[in-house]
């Protein structure tokens, strides 16, 4: 094999005089014949066409997977009819247009199409597929942009147009309008009391006893004078710590009022906020940088609280509620609903109490204030006592609930009564818990209100974009390489690191690629030691004979096994027998939603495992071939007994080999999606299988695989235009983490083979 | 020996230490508990399949479960005997059971509805409908429980039969009530109901009550009605009526509804009458309206019947057919029924004969409404005359009983009879009055009501005053092996068809659950993959292992290989949105290429002979990328042919001529015979031309470089010839006026078979090749330098030493790539189209099994018909690989045993 020349080479039969035998070696015709060239050419364009395939779609995927991230620039296209298509051209491509074709244009374009056809029967031109985002406003994401459509010198790539990715209705082009940011006063405590003093007897103006209402009023109008003097005092110094600066405007809102610019005029003496505006695109921008790192930085801290702080609450409600399911259940009772019902009441009179001890607590202020016998203060006491009176008839309404519960559970066994004080003592705390976790997300939400960034779409509209909102912006077409590097990776990062949005197609895919790390290594877990096991007995214990070798076939066979039949098998077996005897035996409070009884990451593990058991039987029993007899027959020599000998001699040796047999499951498990759609891979999977929360591993969840995210962005997706990049770059990344498992498995493999040399087939 | 002392001076443990023998025999029997189990565990997946299958092929069960008198029968039988039908003693017209099979009601001919308790037989209540006249005729619409009710004075009533079900609180209940064990019932009485209660397993009380409400008359005749029929197709309700006088008036009502009491009342719309005339002296005794209110059959005892358009009754009614029920002229019709859908009714006869029939639209048909009665299937006959039938209302099942009290239960689709069972011998002793319809003798009652109650779980029959109930579960009636395997009339088409289809729109559309589109789809997929796959795969190992240098083959083999682990849904991903648009724009381009490609490779071939012997050895080390080279030009080369096969063989446009629009069958038969006219051409060549030259050559007529020339010249004269044949033999077939479109072309769709086959390609091309490769290389050495040294060259070497001796093991290759292409599921899922026709056409799509499970089967419900015919599915892919795979095993094993030997 390894002479190249063909071994036949023979002198070149051009001498006429040569023996018949020797002609006959020599002739031309058959040495060209025999050398088959012509078939040896096809099969090699066989095998250069497999290489020129494989090759090419791997740069493909690899092309389309890393181009998709980098910034490009936004280009501005002025049409014939005036209208305005601005965005990222996404790609351009040949199109013919034939005279017949033009009559499905839009009439518009259909005179300039023809103008620009002018004689020529069809034209192969190039048109742009250009996104222009901003869904909100045009209703599409993408469109087509034909040469003859653009006014002549009408393609520009405008300065300051930016590119903006967003949290929702995903991309959003235009410039810098306005950078805004909003502060408002904080009214001082003197103020503050006056106005609550105002604002409680405003509400409460029914409730002021007849015989009070004249004195109360004339005492309230004293209050106001007092009021208005604080405010106009306090507004115009808080109007002078924010004196007007290079490039920035200054905006005033007045109390109720839309913002005006500021200056001498417009002072007014109530000043609710104070506006600073940058209307230079520059300035603007520079202000968003600097900006709009802490907001996203508050936008991230509210999603974990939501999250986190938000779903443990949840989950120890959600316990508690499954301890009284069960009771509801054993004993026939009905519990939950009631307890709703006195949760209902308690929330009710919370709200009042809460606005009550507001009250009670300015009472006090106010009677030191005004002393007690001023008819404002008697006035207050009174409405203060019938609230007290509302209040207190709804806590009633709540303890009787409440008592009710408590003597429906006292009849049955203690453990039920516990079951009920542990509810409401967790409902209770979960309620202390939400109001501060909500006061904080409130608070972060204020905070970032404070920032808006005002852009001018193309078509000449002003959008207000909340700046948490915004993932990324940049002006498209100013920025360096260097900028576009940044952009890039941060792009990359926000991919592997992030949750997905917009229905998959933007945003990460995190949970994806945690899904299937969780996933491959649960399976390997459940595969590595019975496929040894399996291989052991099969190399080792079994006695050889038919019976072995038809359970070697079948093995075998099993890996050629269609993964389809796994997943039903999974389904039908794992899911709807193991997942719902688990279900009725421990679960049977969550009925008739299945806990276990459905697709989830053990099912989709296990279904896997027994997918990818042949794999590891088969390389595991390699492994144990190569490892040469006379080592085995060394170690009984010296004594050892067998198992001492595998343990000791053969499974060290054997250990690449079996890893081999691990990785290459993995690889075939991590790209398997057909059994996963049955048995647990869905769209979207907001909790991770393994998580903060205990019991922390949660096999029963169901989970995001990056396989099932290719089929379905690519397959289910609404908009598969926008869908593809994201494919693109999860593919790529799928192949990439394939790829290293299976080029490992591939070295360890070459490493064993090295070491023991046994011909493979 | 023992007793000798040890060199070392040390004495030592000569028994094995008990930790060690204990470790060793745990071992032992962890791994072989371990071992065999794990085996065992995998063995369950076959297992555990067959175990969901085989239901799917149980016999429906119908088990009797009691007998009752049902002295209500026989107290009005005897009461009433006078004013009911002459010929009948019993005077029930229309029976009914809840859905729990806990109360029944019977309606007799003097309107009064008598509820008894289907358990013992003891009438509950008894309700009068106050109806003015004696009833003549009652007709239900099938999954509604309103009947309609005619009587002797001509008029009809729409009466609801509804069962009201109320939950009693459980401190209002009776003692009694409250010691019922869970799902046990009994009779009770509150003040102003009598019904079941039943205590569910929620410590509930359930406590159900017949419910009737009659509406207000509408005048049909003033003659007593004698026929009657209804069908409500969706706002709409039909009413046609035939007096005692042969009139026949049909009605079409549309629904109002009050929006202030919130009742909804009938309104009459249109109307059309006709008079009927006798036929040899009597009336037609069926009247039959479709569910879809478009059909009315009228039909005589002898089985004429005159069927009736009347969907729009303006024009009157004018008959658009008649059709003989019953071409053998010996036998009357005795019932005849609507199945579920109102689609497709029974026809039984007196001999027991049992037919379907339904309408189906026929271009041909000489009706002016282009529609037709057919009679799709027959059924297992009775054996004596059919006397009772009843539709079961969620399915396709029908029951009939016959004067020999014998119960038949068949499904209509399948034509397969479910069960058949004779009343108890107990029920025929103690029947009392002998039948007139008893024609052998015996002593045998005919059944003359039967029910199939509401959940199609159970069935009720009387026969005499006798009351038998049976438990009933028919399994899976739509899945038999002929329903799976071979084509089935089904309701509405023209003719027999293997059709899947295994969910409708609505109910009354039946499940189809043909699986042979479904193999199809897989044979199609792997057909064409193979096709493409296959030899690119086996030759490549060839070159591979034959021609390569081995530097480049460690490079090779394992870049081959990587492409064995792409995950299917990145190909399938790939093909659906990448390759399916791509090669939409560019088919005529790829067809070119399909041929120019192999052509080019040849004529590089030719013109590196050309190269000078020194050179060429030189060369040869590069000889892949020159070949490689090959593939770039021969691209270009047929993006120019391109448009050439576009204009030639598709006349201009692909599309429109696949769709059989423009042009004729000549292009495409052209390109199906070109592979062939250039294999023929190429065995013409190494028969006759090769050893032609090659005796010239001996002769030294010709030079080595003339010779090849030559050869050059005769491989381009050869390639035209072969164009030049398959258009003759093209022009000749589309003379005889054969069209390939339609067999092997047809419309284009994007997701189609040419696509799937070319991207399976890369999913079975690195297994096959791997195989192969490994197959070929396991061929000894010493065979190839002995074929070598004897002075064969290489090619010569491969093709008649290695290839011959790896046969088996190529085989193997080729196996498990086939194995692999059936079972493959997301490429054809996603790249397949998913439309399951049986269609041979390149361009069109196919759904094979694997995908079909994938679609249908998250849907699907647990323990279904549906559900357990997917599981079939997966067994067929399972048993299907298993054989494939066993046969590529057992050869490679044999395989391996010979090159051993070699």
């Amino acid at each position: 094999m390894t002479a190249l020349v063909p071994p036949n080479t023979e002198k070149p039969a051009t001498t006429p005089a040569a023996s018949r035998k020797s002609r006959r070696r020599g002739s031309p015709a058959a040495n060209i014949i025999a050398r088959g060239e012509p078939m040896v050419w096809l099969t090699g364009g066989a095998l250069a066409l497999c290489m020129v395939m494989i090759i090419g779609l791997l740069v493909l995927v690899l092309i389309q997977g890393s181009t998709t991230f980098w910034p490009t620039p936004v280009i501005r296209a002025h049409l014939q009819d005036d209208s305005i298509r601005q965005g990222e051209v996404v790609r351009r491509e040949t199109f013919e247009l034939t005279r017949a074709m033009t009559k499905n244009l839009p009439a518009e374009s259909q005179q300039a199409a023809l103008t620009w056809m002018g004689d020529r029967e069809t034209i192969v031109a190039e048109r742009m597929l250009v996104r222009v985002g901003n869904f909100e406003l045009t209703n599409t994401h993408y469109e087509y942009v034909y040469p003859f459509e653009i006014q002549p010198d009408g393609l520009t790539y405008p300065e300051w147009a930016m590119t903006i990715e967003r949290m929702e209705w995903g991309r959003f082009f235009g410039t810098p309008a306005q950078f805004i940011v909003k502060h408002t006063r904080v009214l001082p405590q003197s103020e503050q009391e006056l106005k609550a003093l105002l604002e409680f007897f405003e509400t409460n103006a029914d409730r002021i006893p007849a015989e009070y209402q004249q004195a109360v009023q004339s005492a309230l109008s004293k209050v106001d004078e007092e009021y208005r003097r604080i405010r106009q005092k306090n507004s115009a110094a808080f109007l002078k710590k924010y004196p007007p600066a290079e490039g920035m405007q200054i905006f005033v809102v007045n109390d109720g009022g839309d913002p005006v610019e500021s200056s001498a005029e417009t002072a007014t003496d109530a000043v609710g906020e104070v506006w600073h505006v940058w209307s230079d695109p520059s300035r603007a921008f520079a202000a968003y940088e600097v900006y709009h790192n802490d907001v996203r930085e508050r936008r991230t801290e509210i999603n974990s609280l939501e999250k986190h702080e938000l779903g443990e609450i949840n989950s120890r409600i959600e316990e508690g509620r499954l301890a009284l399911r069960q009771i509801e259940m054993a004993h026939r009772v009905n519990l939950i609903s009631p307890i709703d019902e006195a949760e209902f009441a308690r929330l009710e009179w919370s709200g009042e109490n809460e606005r009550l001890a507001n009250a009670q607590a300015a009472l006090s202020q106010w009677t030191g204030r005004f002393g007690d016998a001023s008819p404002l203060v008697v006035a207050a006491n009174r409405i203060l006592a019938e609230l007290n009176e509302d209040a207190a008839s709804r806590h009633a309404a709540w303890e009787n609930l409440q008592n009710e519960l408590r003597e429906q559970v006292n009849a049955l066994p203690p453990a039920a009564s516990k079951a009920l004080e542990s509810m409401l003592k967790i409902q209770e705390a979960s309620n202390y818990d939400t109001q501060r976790v909500m006061t904080q997300i409130d608070e972060l939400r204020q905070e970032n209100d404070r920032y808006e960034f005002r852009l001018q779409t193309a078509q000449g509209a002003e959008v207000a974009l909340p700046l948490a909102e915004i993932v990324r912006a940049f002006p498209a077409n100013k920025i360096g390489y260097f900028d576009r590097v940044r952009i890039y990776v941060s792009r990359w990062e926000e991919f592997l690191l992030d949750d997905p949005r917009e229905s998959n197609s933007e945003g990460g895919v995190f949970p994806a690629i945690w899904g299937t790390m969780v996933m491959t290594v649960l399976m390997s877990l459940a595969v590595v030691p019975f496929g040894v096991l399996s291989a052991l007995y099969l190399r080792e214990y079994a006695k050889k004979g038919l019976v072995l070798s038809a359970i070697r076939i079948s093995i075998n066979n099993l890996a050629g096994v269609p993964s389809i039949v796994f997943g039903v098998f999974g389904l039908g077996f794992f899911c709807y027998i193991i997942g719902a005897s688990i279900d009725e035996l421990f679960f049977s409070a969550k009925l008739p939603n299945p806990t276990f009884g459905k697709g989830g990451l053990i099912w989709a593990s296990f279904t896997l495992a027994l997918l990818t058991l042949p794999v590891v039987i088969v390389a595991t029993e390699e492994a144990l071939a190569a490892v040469p007899n006379s080592m085995r027959e060394g170690s009984y020599a010296c004594g050892a007994s067998k198992w001492q000998t595998i343990r000791r001699i053969v499974l060290p040796r054997a250990l690449p080999g079996i890893m081999t047999g691990a990785i290459l499951a993995m690889a075939r498990g991590a790209g398997e999606v057909a059994p996963l759609m049955l048995v647990g891979a869905v769209k979207l999977a907001p909790e991770l299988p393994v998580d903060h929360l205990y019991p922390f591993f949660h096999g029963e969840r169901s989970f995001m695989h990056l396989g099932f995210h290719i089929y379905d962005l690519g397959f289910q997706s609404q908009n598969s235009e926008a869908a593809k990049p994201m494919v693109f770059t999860t593919t790529l990344l799928l192949i990439v983490m394939i790829t290293l498992l299976n080029v490992s498995a591939i070295w360890l493999r070459g490493r064993l083979r090295n070491r023991f040399r046994v011909s493979q087939f | 020996m023992t007793d000798q002392k040890p060199f070392t001076g040390r004495s030592r443990q000569r028994r094995t230490r008990w930790a060690v023998a204990l470790g060793d025999t745990v071992s032992r029997v962890l791994i072989t508990v371990g071992g065999i189990g794990t085996i065992v565990a995998v063995s369950t997946v076959f297992v555990f399949l067959l175990w969901v299958v085989i239901p799917l092929f149980l016999p429906a069960h119908l088990g009797f479960i009691r007998e009752v008198p049902g002295a209500w029968i026989a107290n009005n039988g005897t009461e009433d005997a006078a004013g009911a039908t002459e010929t009948d003693a019993n005077p029930v017209l229309e029976f009914g059971v809840d859905e729990f099979q806990t109360t029944g009601w019977v309606l007799d001919a003097r309107g009064v509805v008598t509820s008894f308790e289907v358990k013992t037989g003891q009438s509950l209540t008894e309700q009068d409908l106050e109806l003015e006249s004696p009833l003549t005729a009652v007709t239900s619409v099938p999954g509604f429980s309103v009947h309609y009710l005619a009587g002797e004075d001509g008029k009809v009533r729409e009466a609801d039969f509804g069962f009201a079900t109320d939950f009693l609180p459980s401190d209002d209940v009776s003692d009694e009530a409250r010691a019922l064990a869970p799902e046990q019932m009994m009779l009770y009485e509150t003040e102003d109901d009598v019904g079941m209660l039943q205590k569910t397993t929620q410590g509930q009380y359930r406590f159900q009550t017949l419910n009737v409400e009659v509406g207000e008359a509408m005048e049909f005749f003033t003659a007593p009605v004698r026929l009657l029929t209804a069908s409500m197709p969706g706002n709409e309700l039909i009413l046609a009526a035939m007096s005692a006088e042969g009139e026949l008036t049909v009605r079409r009502h549309a629904k109002r509804e009050n929006l202030l009491t919130g009742t909804t009342s009938w309104e009459e719309s249109d109307s059309a009458t006709l008079t009927i005339e006798k036929r040899n002296g009597s009336l037609p005794k069926h009247l039959l309206a479709t569910g879809a209110g478009d059909q009315l059959f009228v039909i005589w005892e002898d089985g004429l019947l005159r069927r009736f358009n009347i969907r729009r009754l303006a024009k009157g009614l004018v008959a658009a057919e008649e059709i003989d029920l019953l071409p053998a002229a010996e036998a009357h019709l005795s019932h005849v029924g609507f199945i579920l859908g109102q689609n497709t009714f029974i026809a039984a006869d007196t001999q027991g004969e049992l037919r379907s029939w339904f309408s189906v639209r026929d271009a041909q048909a000489a009706t002016p409404d282009k529609t037709t009665l057919v009679s799709a299937q027959t059924y297992p006959p009775t054996g004596s005359p059919v006397t009772a039938f009843s539709a079961s209302s969620r399915s396709r099942i029908f029951a009939v009983g016959s004067d020999d009290s014998r119960i038949s239960i068949y499904q209509a689709t399948t034509g397969s009879r479910l069960a058949s069972k004779l009343l108890s011998a107990d029920s025929v002793k103690k029947s009392t009055a002998p039948t007139s319809g008893a024609s052998n003798g015996e002593k045998r009652q005919p059944i003359t009501h039967l029910l199939l109650t509401p959940k199609d779980d159970g069935l009720i029959s009387i026969a005499g005053d006798r009351f038998v109930q049976f438990a009933f579960d028919p399994r899976h009636p739509e899945a038999t092996f002929t329903s799976i395997f071979r084509p089935l009339w089904y309701e509405s088409y023209p003719e027999e068809e293997h059709v899947w289809q295994s969910s409708g729109a609505n109910q009354d559309l039946e499940p189809k659950f043909g699986l042979m589109p479904l193999i199809f789809g897989s044979l199609k997929a792997t057909l064409y993959s193979m096709l493409i796959g296959a030899p690119l795969a086996l030759l490549a190992a060839i070159y591979t292992s034959e021609f390569l240098t081995p530097s480049l083959r460690v490079k090779v083999k394992p870049t081959i290989e990587l492409m064995a682990s792409l995950p299917s849904v990145v190909l399938g991903f790939l093909a659906a949105l990448v390759f399916a648009p791509f090669v939409e724009e560019v088919i005529s381009t790829i067809i070119a290429g399909a041929f120019c490609l192999p052509i080019c490779m040849l004529a590089g071939a030719f013109l590196w002979q050309l190269i000078p012997e020194p050179w060429s050895v030189i060369l040869a080390r590069w000889r892949l990328a020159f070949i490689a080279l090959c593939i770039p030009i021969g691209m270009s080369v047929s993006t120019l042919l391109g448009p050439v096969v576009d204009n030639v063989v598709f006349a201009g446009d692909m599309h429109r001529w696949l769709d059989g629009q423009i042009g004729t069958g000549t292009g495409g038969w052209f390109l199906l015979f070109l592979p062939l006219s250039f294999i023929g051409m190429g065995v013409i060549s190494s028969r006759w031309i090769n050893p032609w030259m090659r005796e010239r050559s001996h002769r030294r007529l010709w030079s080595g470089k003339r010779f090849i020339v030559i050869d050059g010249v005769k491989f381009a004269l050869l390639g035209v010839v072969s164009l030049l044949a398959s258009w003759l033999i093209a022009l000749g077939l589309n003379a005889f006026g054969l069209d390939p479109r339609g067999i092997f072309f047809g419309t284009y769709v994007q997701r189609n078979a040419l696509v799937v086959g070319f991207v399976m390609g890369f999913a079975i091309i690195p297994i096959i090749y791997t195989i192969a490769d490994d197959a070929l290389a396991a061929v000894p050495e010493h065979l190839r330098s002995a074929s070598l040294g004897a002075g064969a060259t290489q090619w010569q070497t491969a093709v008649r030493i290695v290839v011959p001796a790896a046969t088996s093991g190529l085989f193997s290759a080729l196996m498990i790539g086939l194995g692999r292409a059936v079972g493959e599921t997301m490429i054809v899922l996603m790249a397949g189209g998913n439309t399951p026709v049986m269609d041979w056409n390149v361009f069109n799509g196919f759904r094979t099994l694997s995908a079909n499970i994938a679609v249908e089967l998250p849907e699907a419900v647990r323990n279904s018909t549906h559900y357990r015919m997917l599981f079939l599915a997966a067994l067929s892919l399972f048993i299907l690989t298993f054989i494939v795979n066993t046969i590529a095993e057992l050869v490679r094993i044999r395989f391996r045993r010979r090159i051993v030997e070699l």
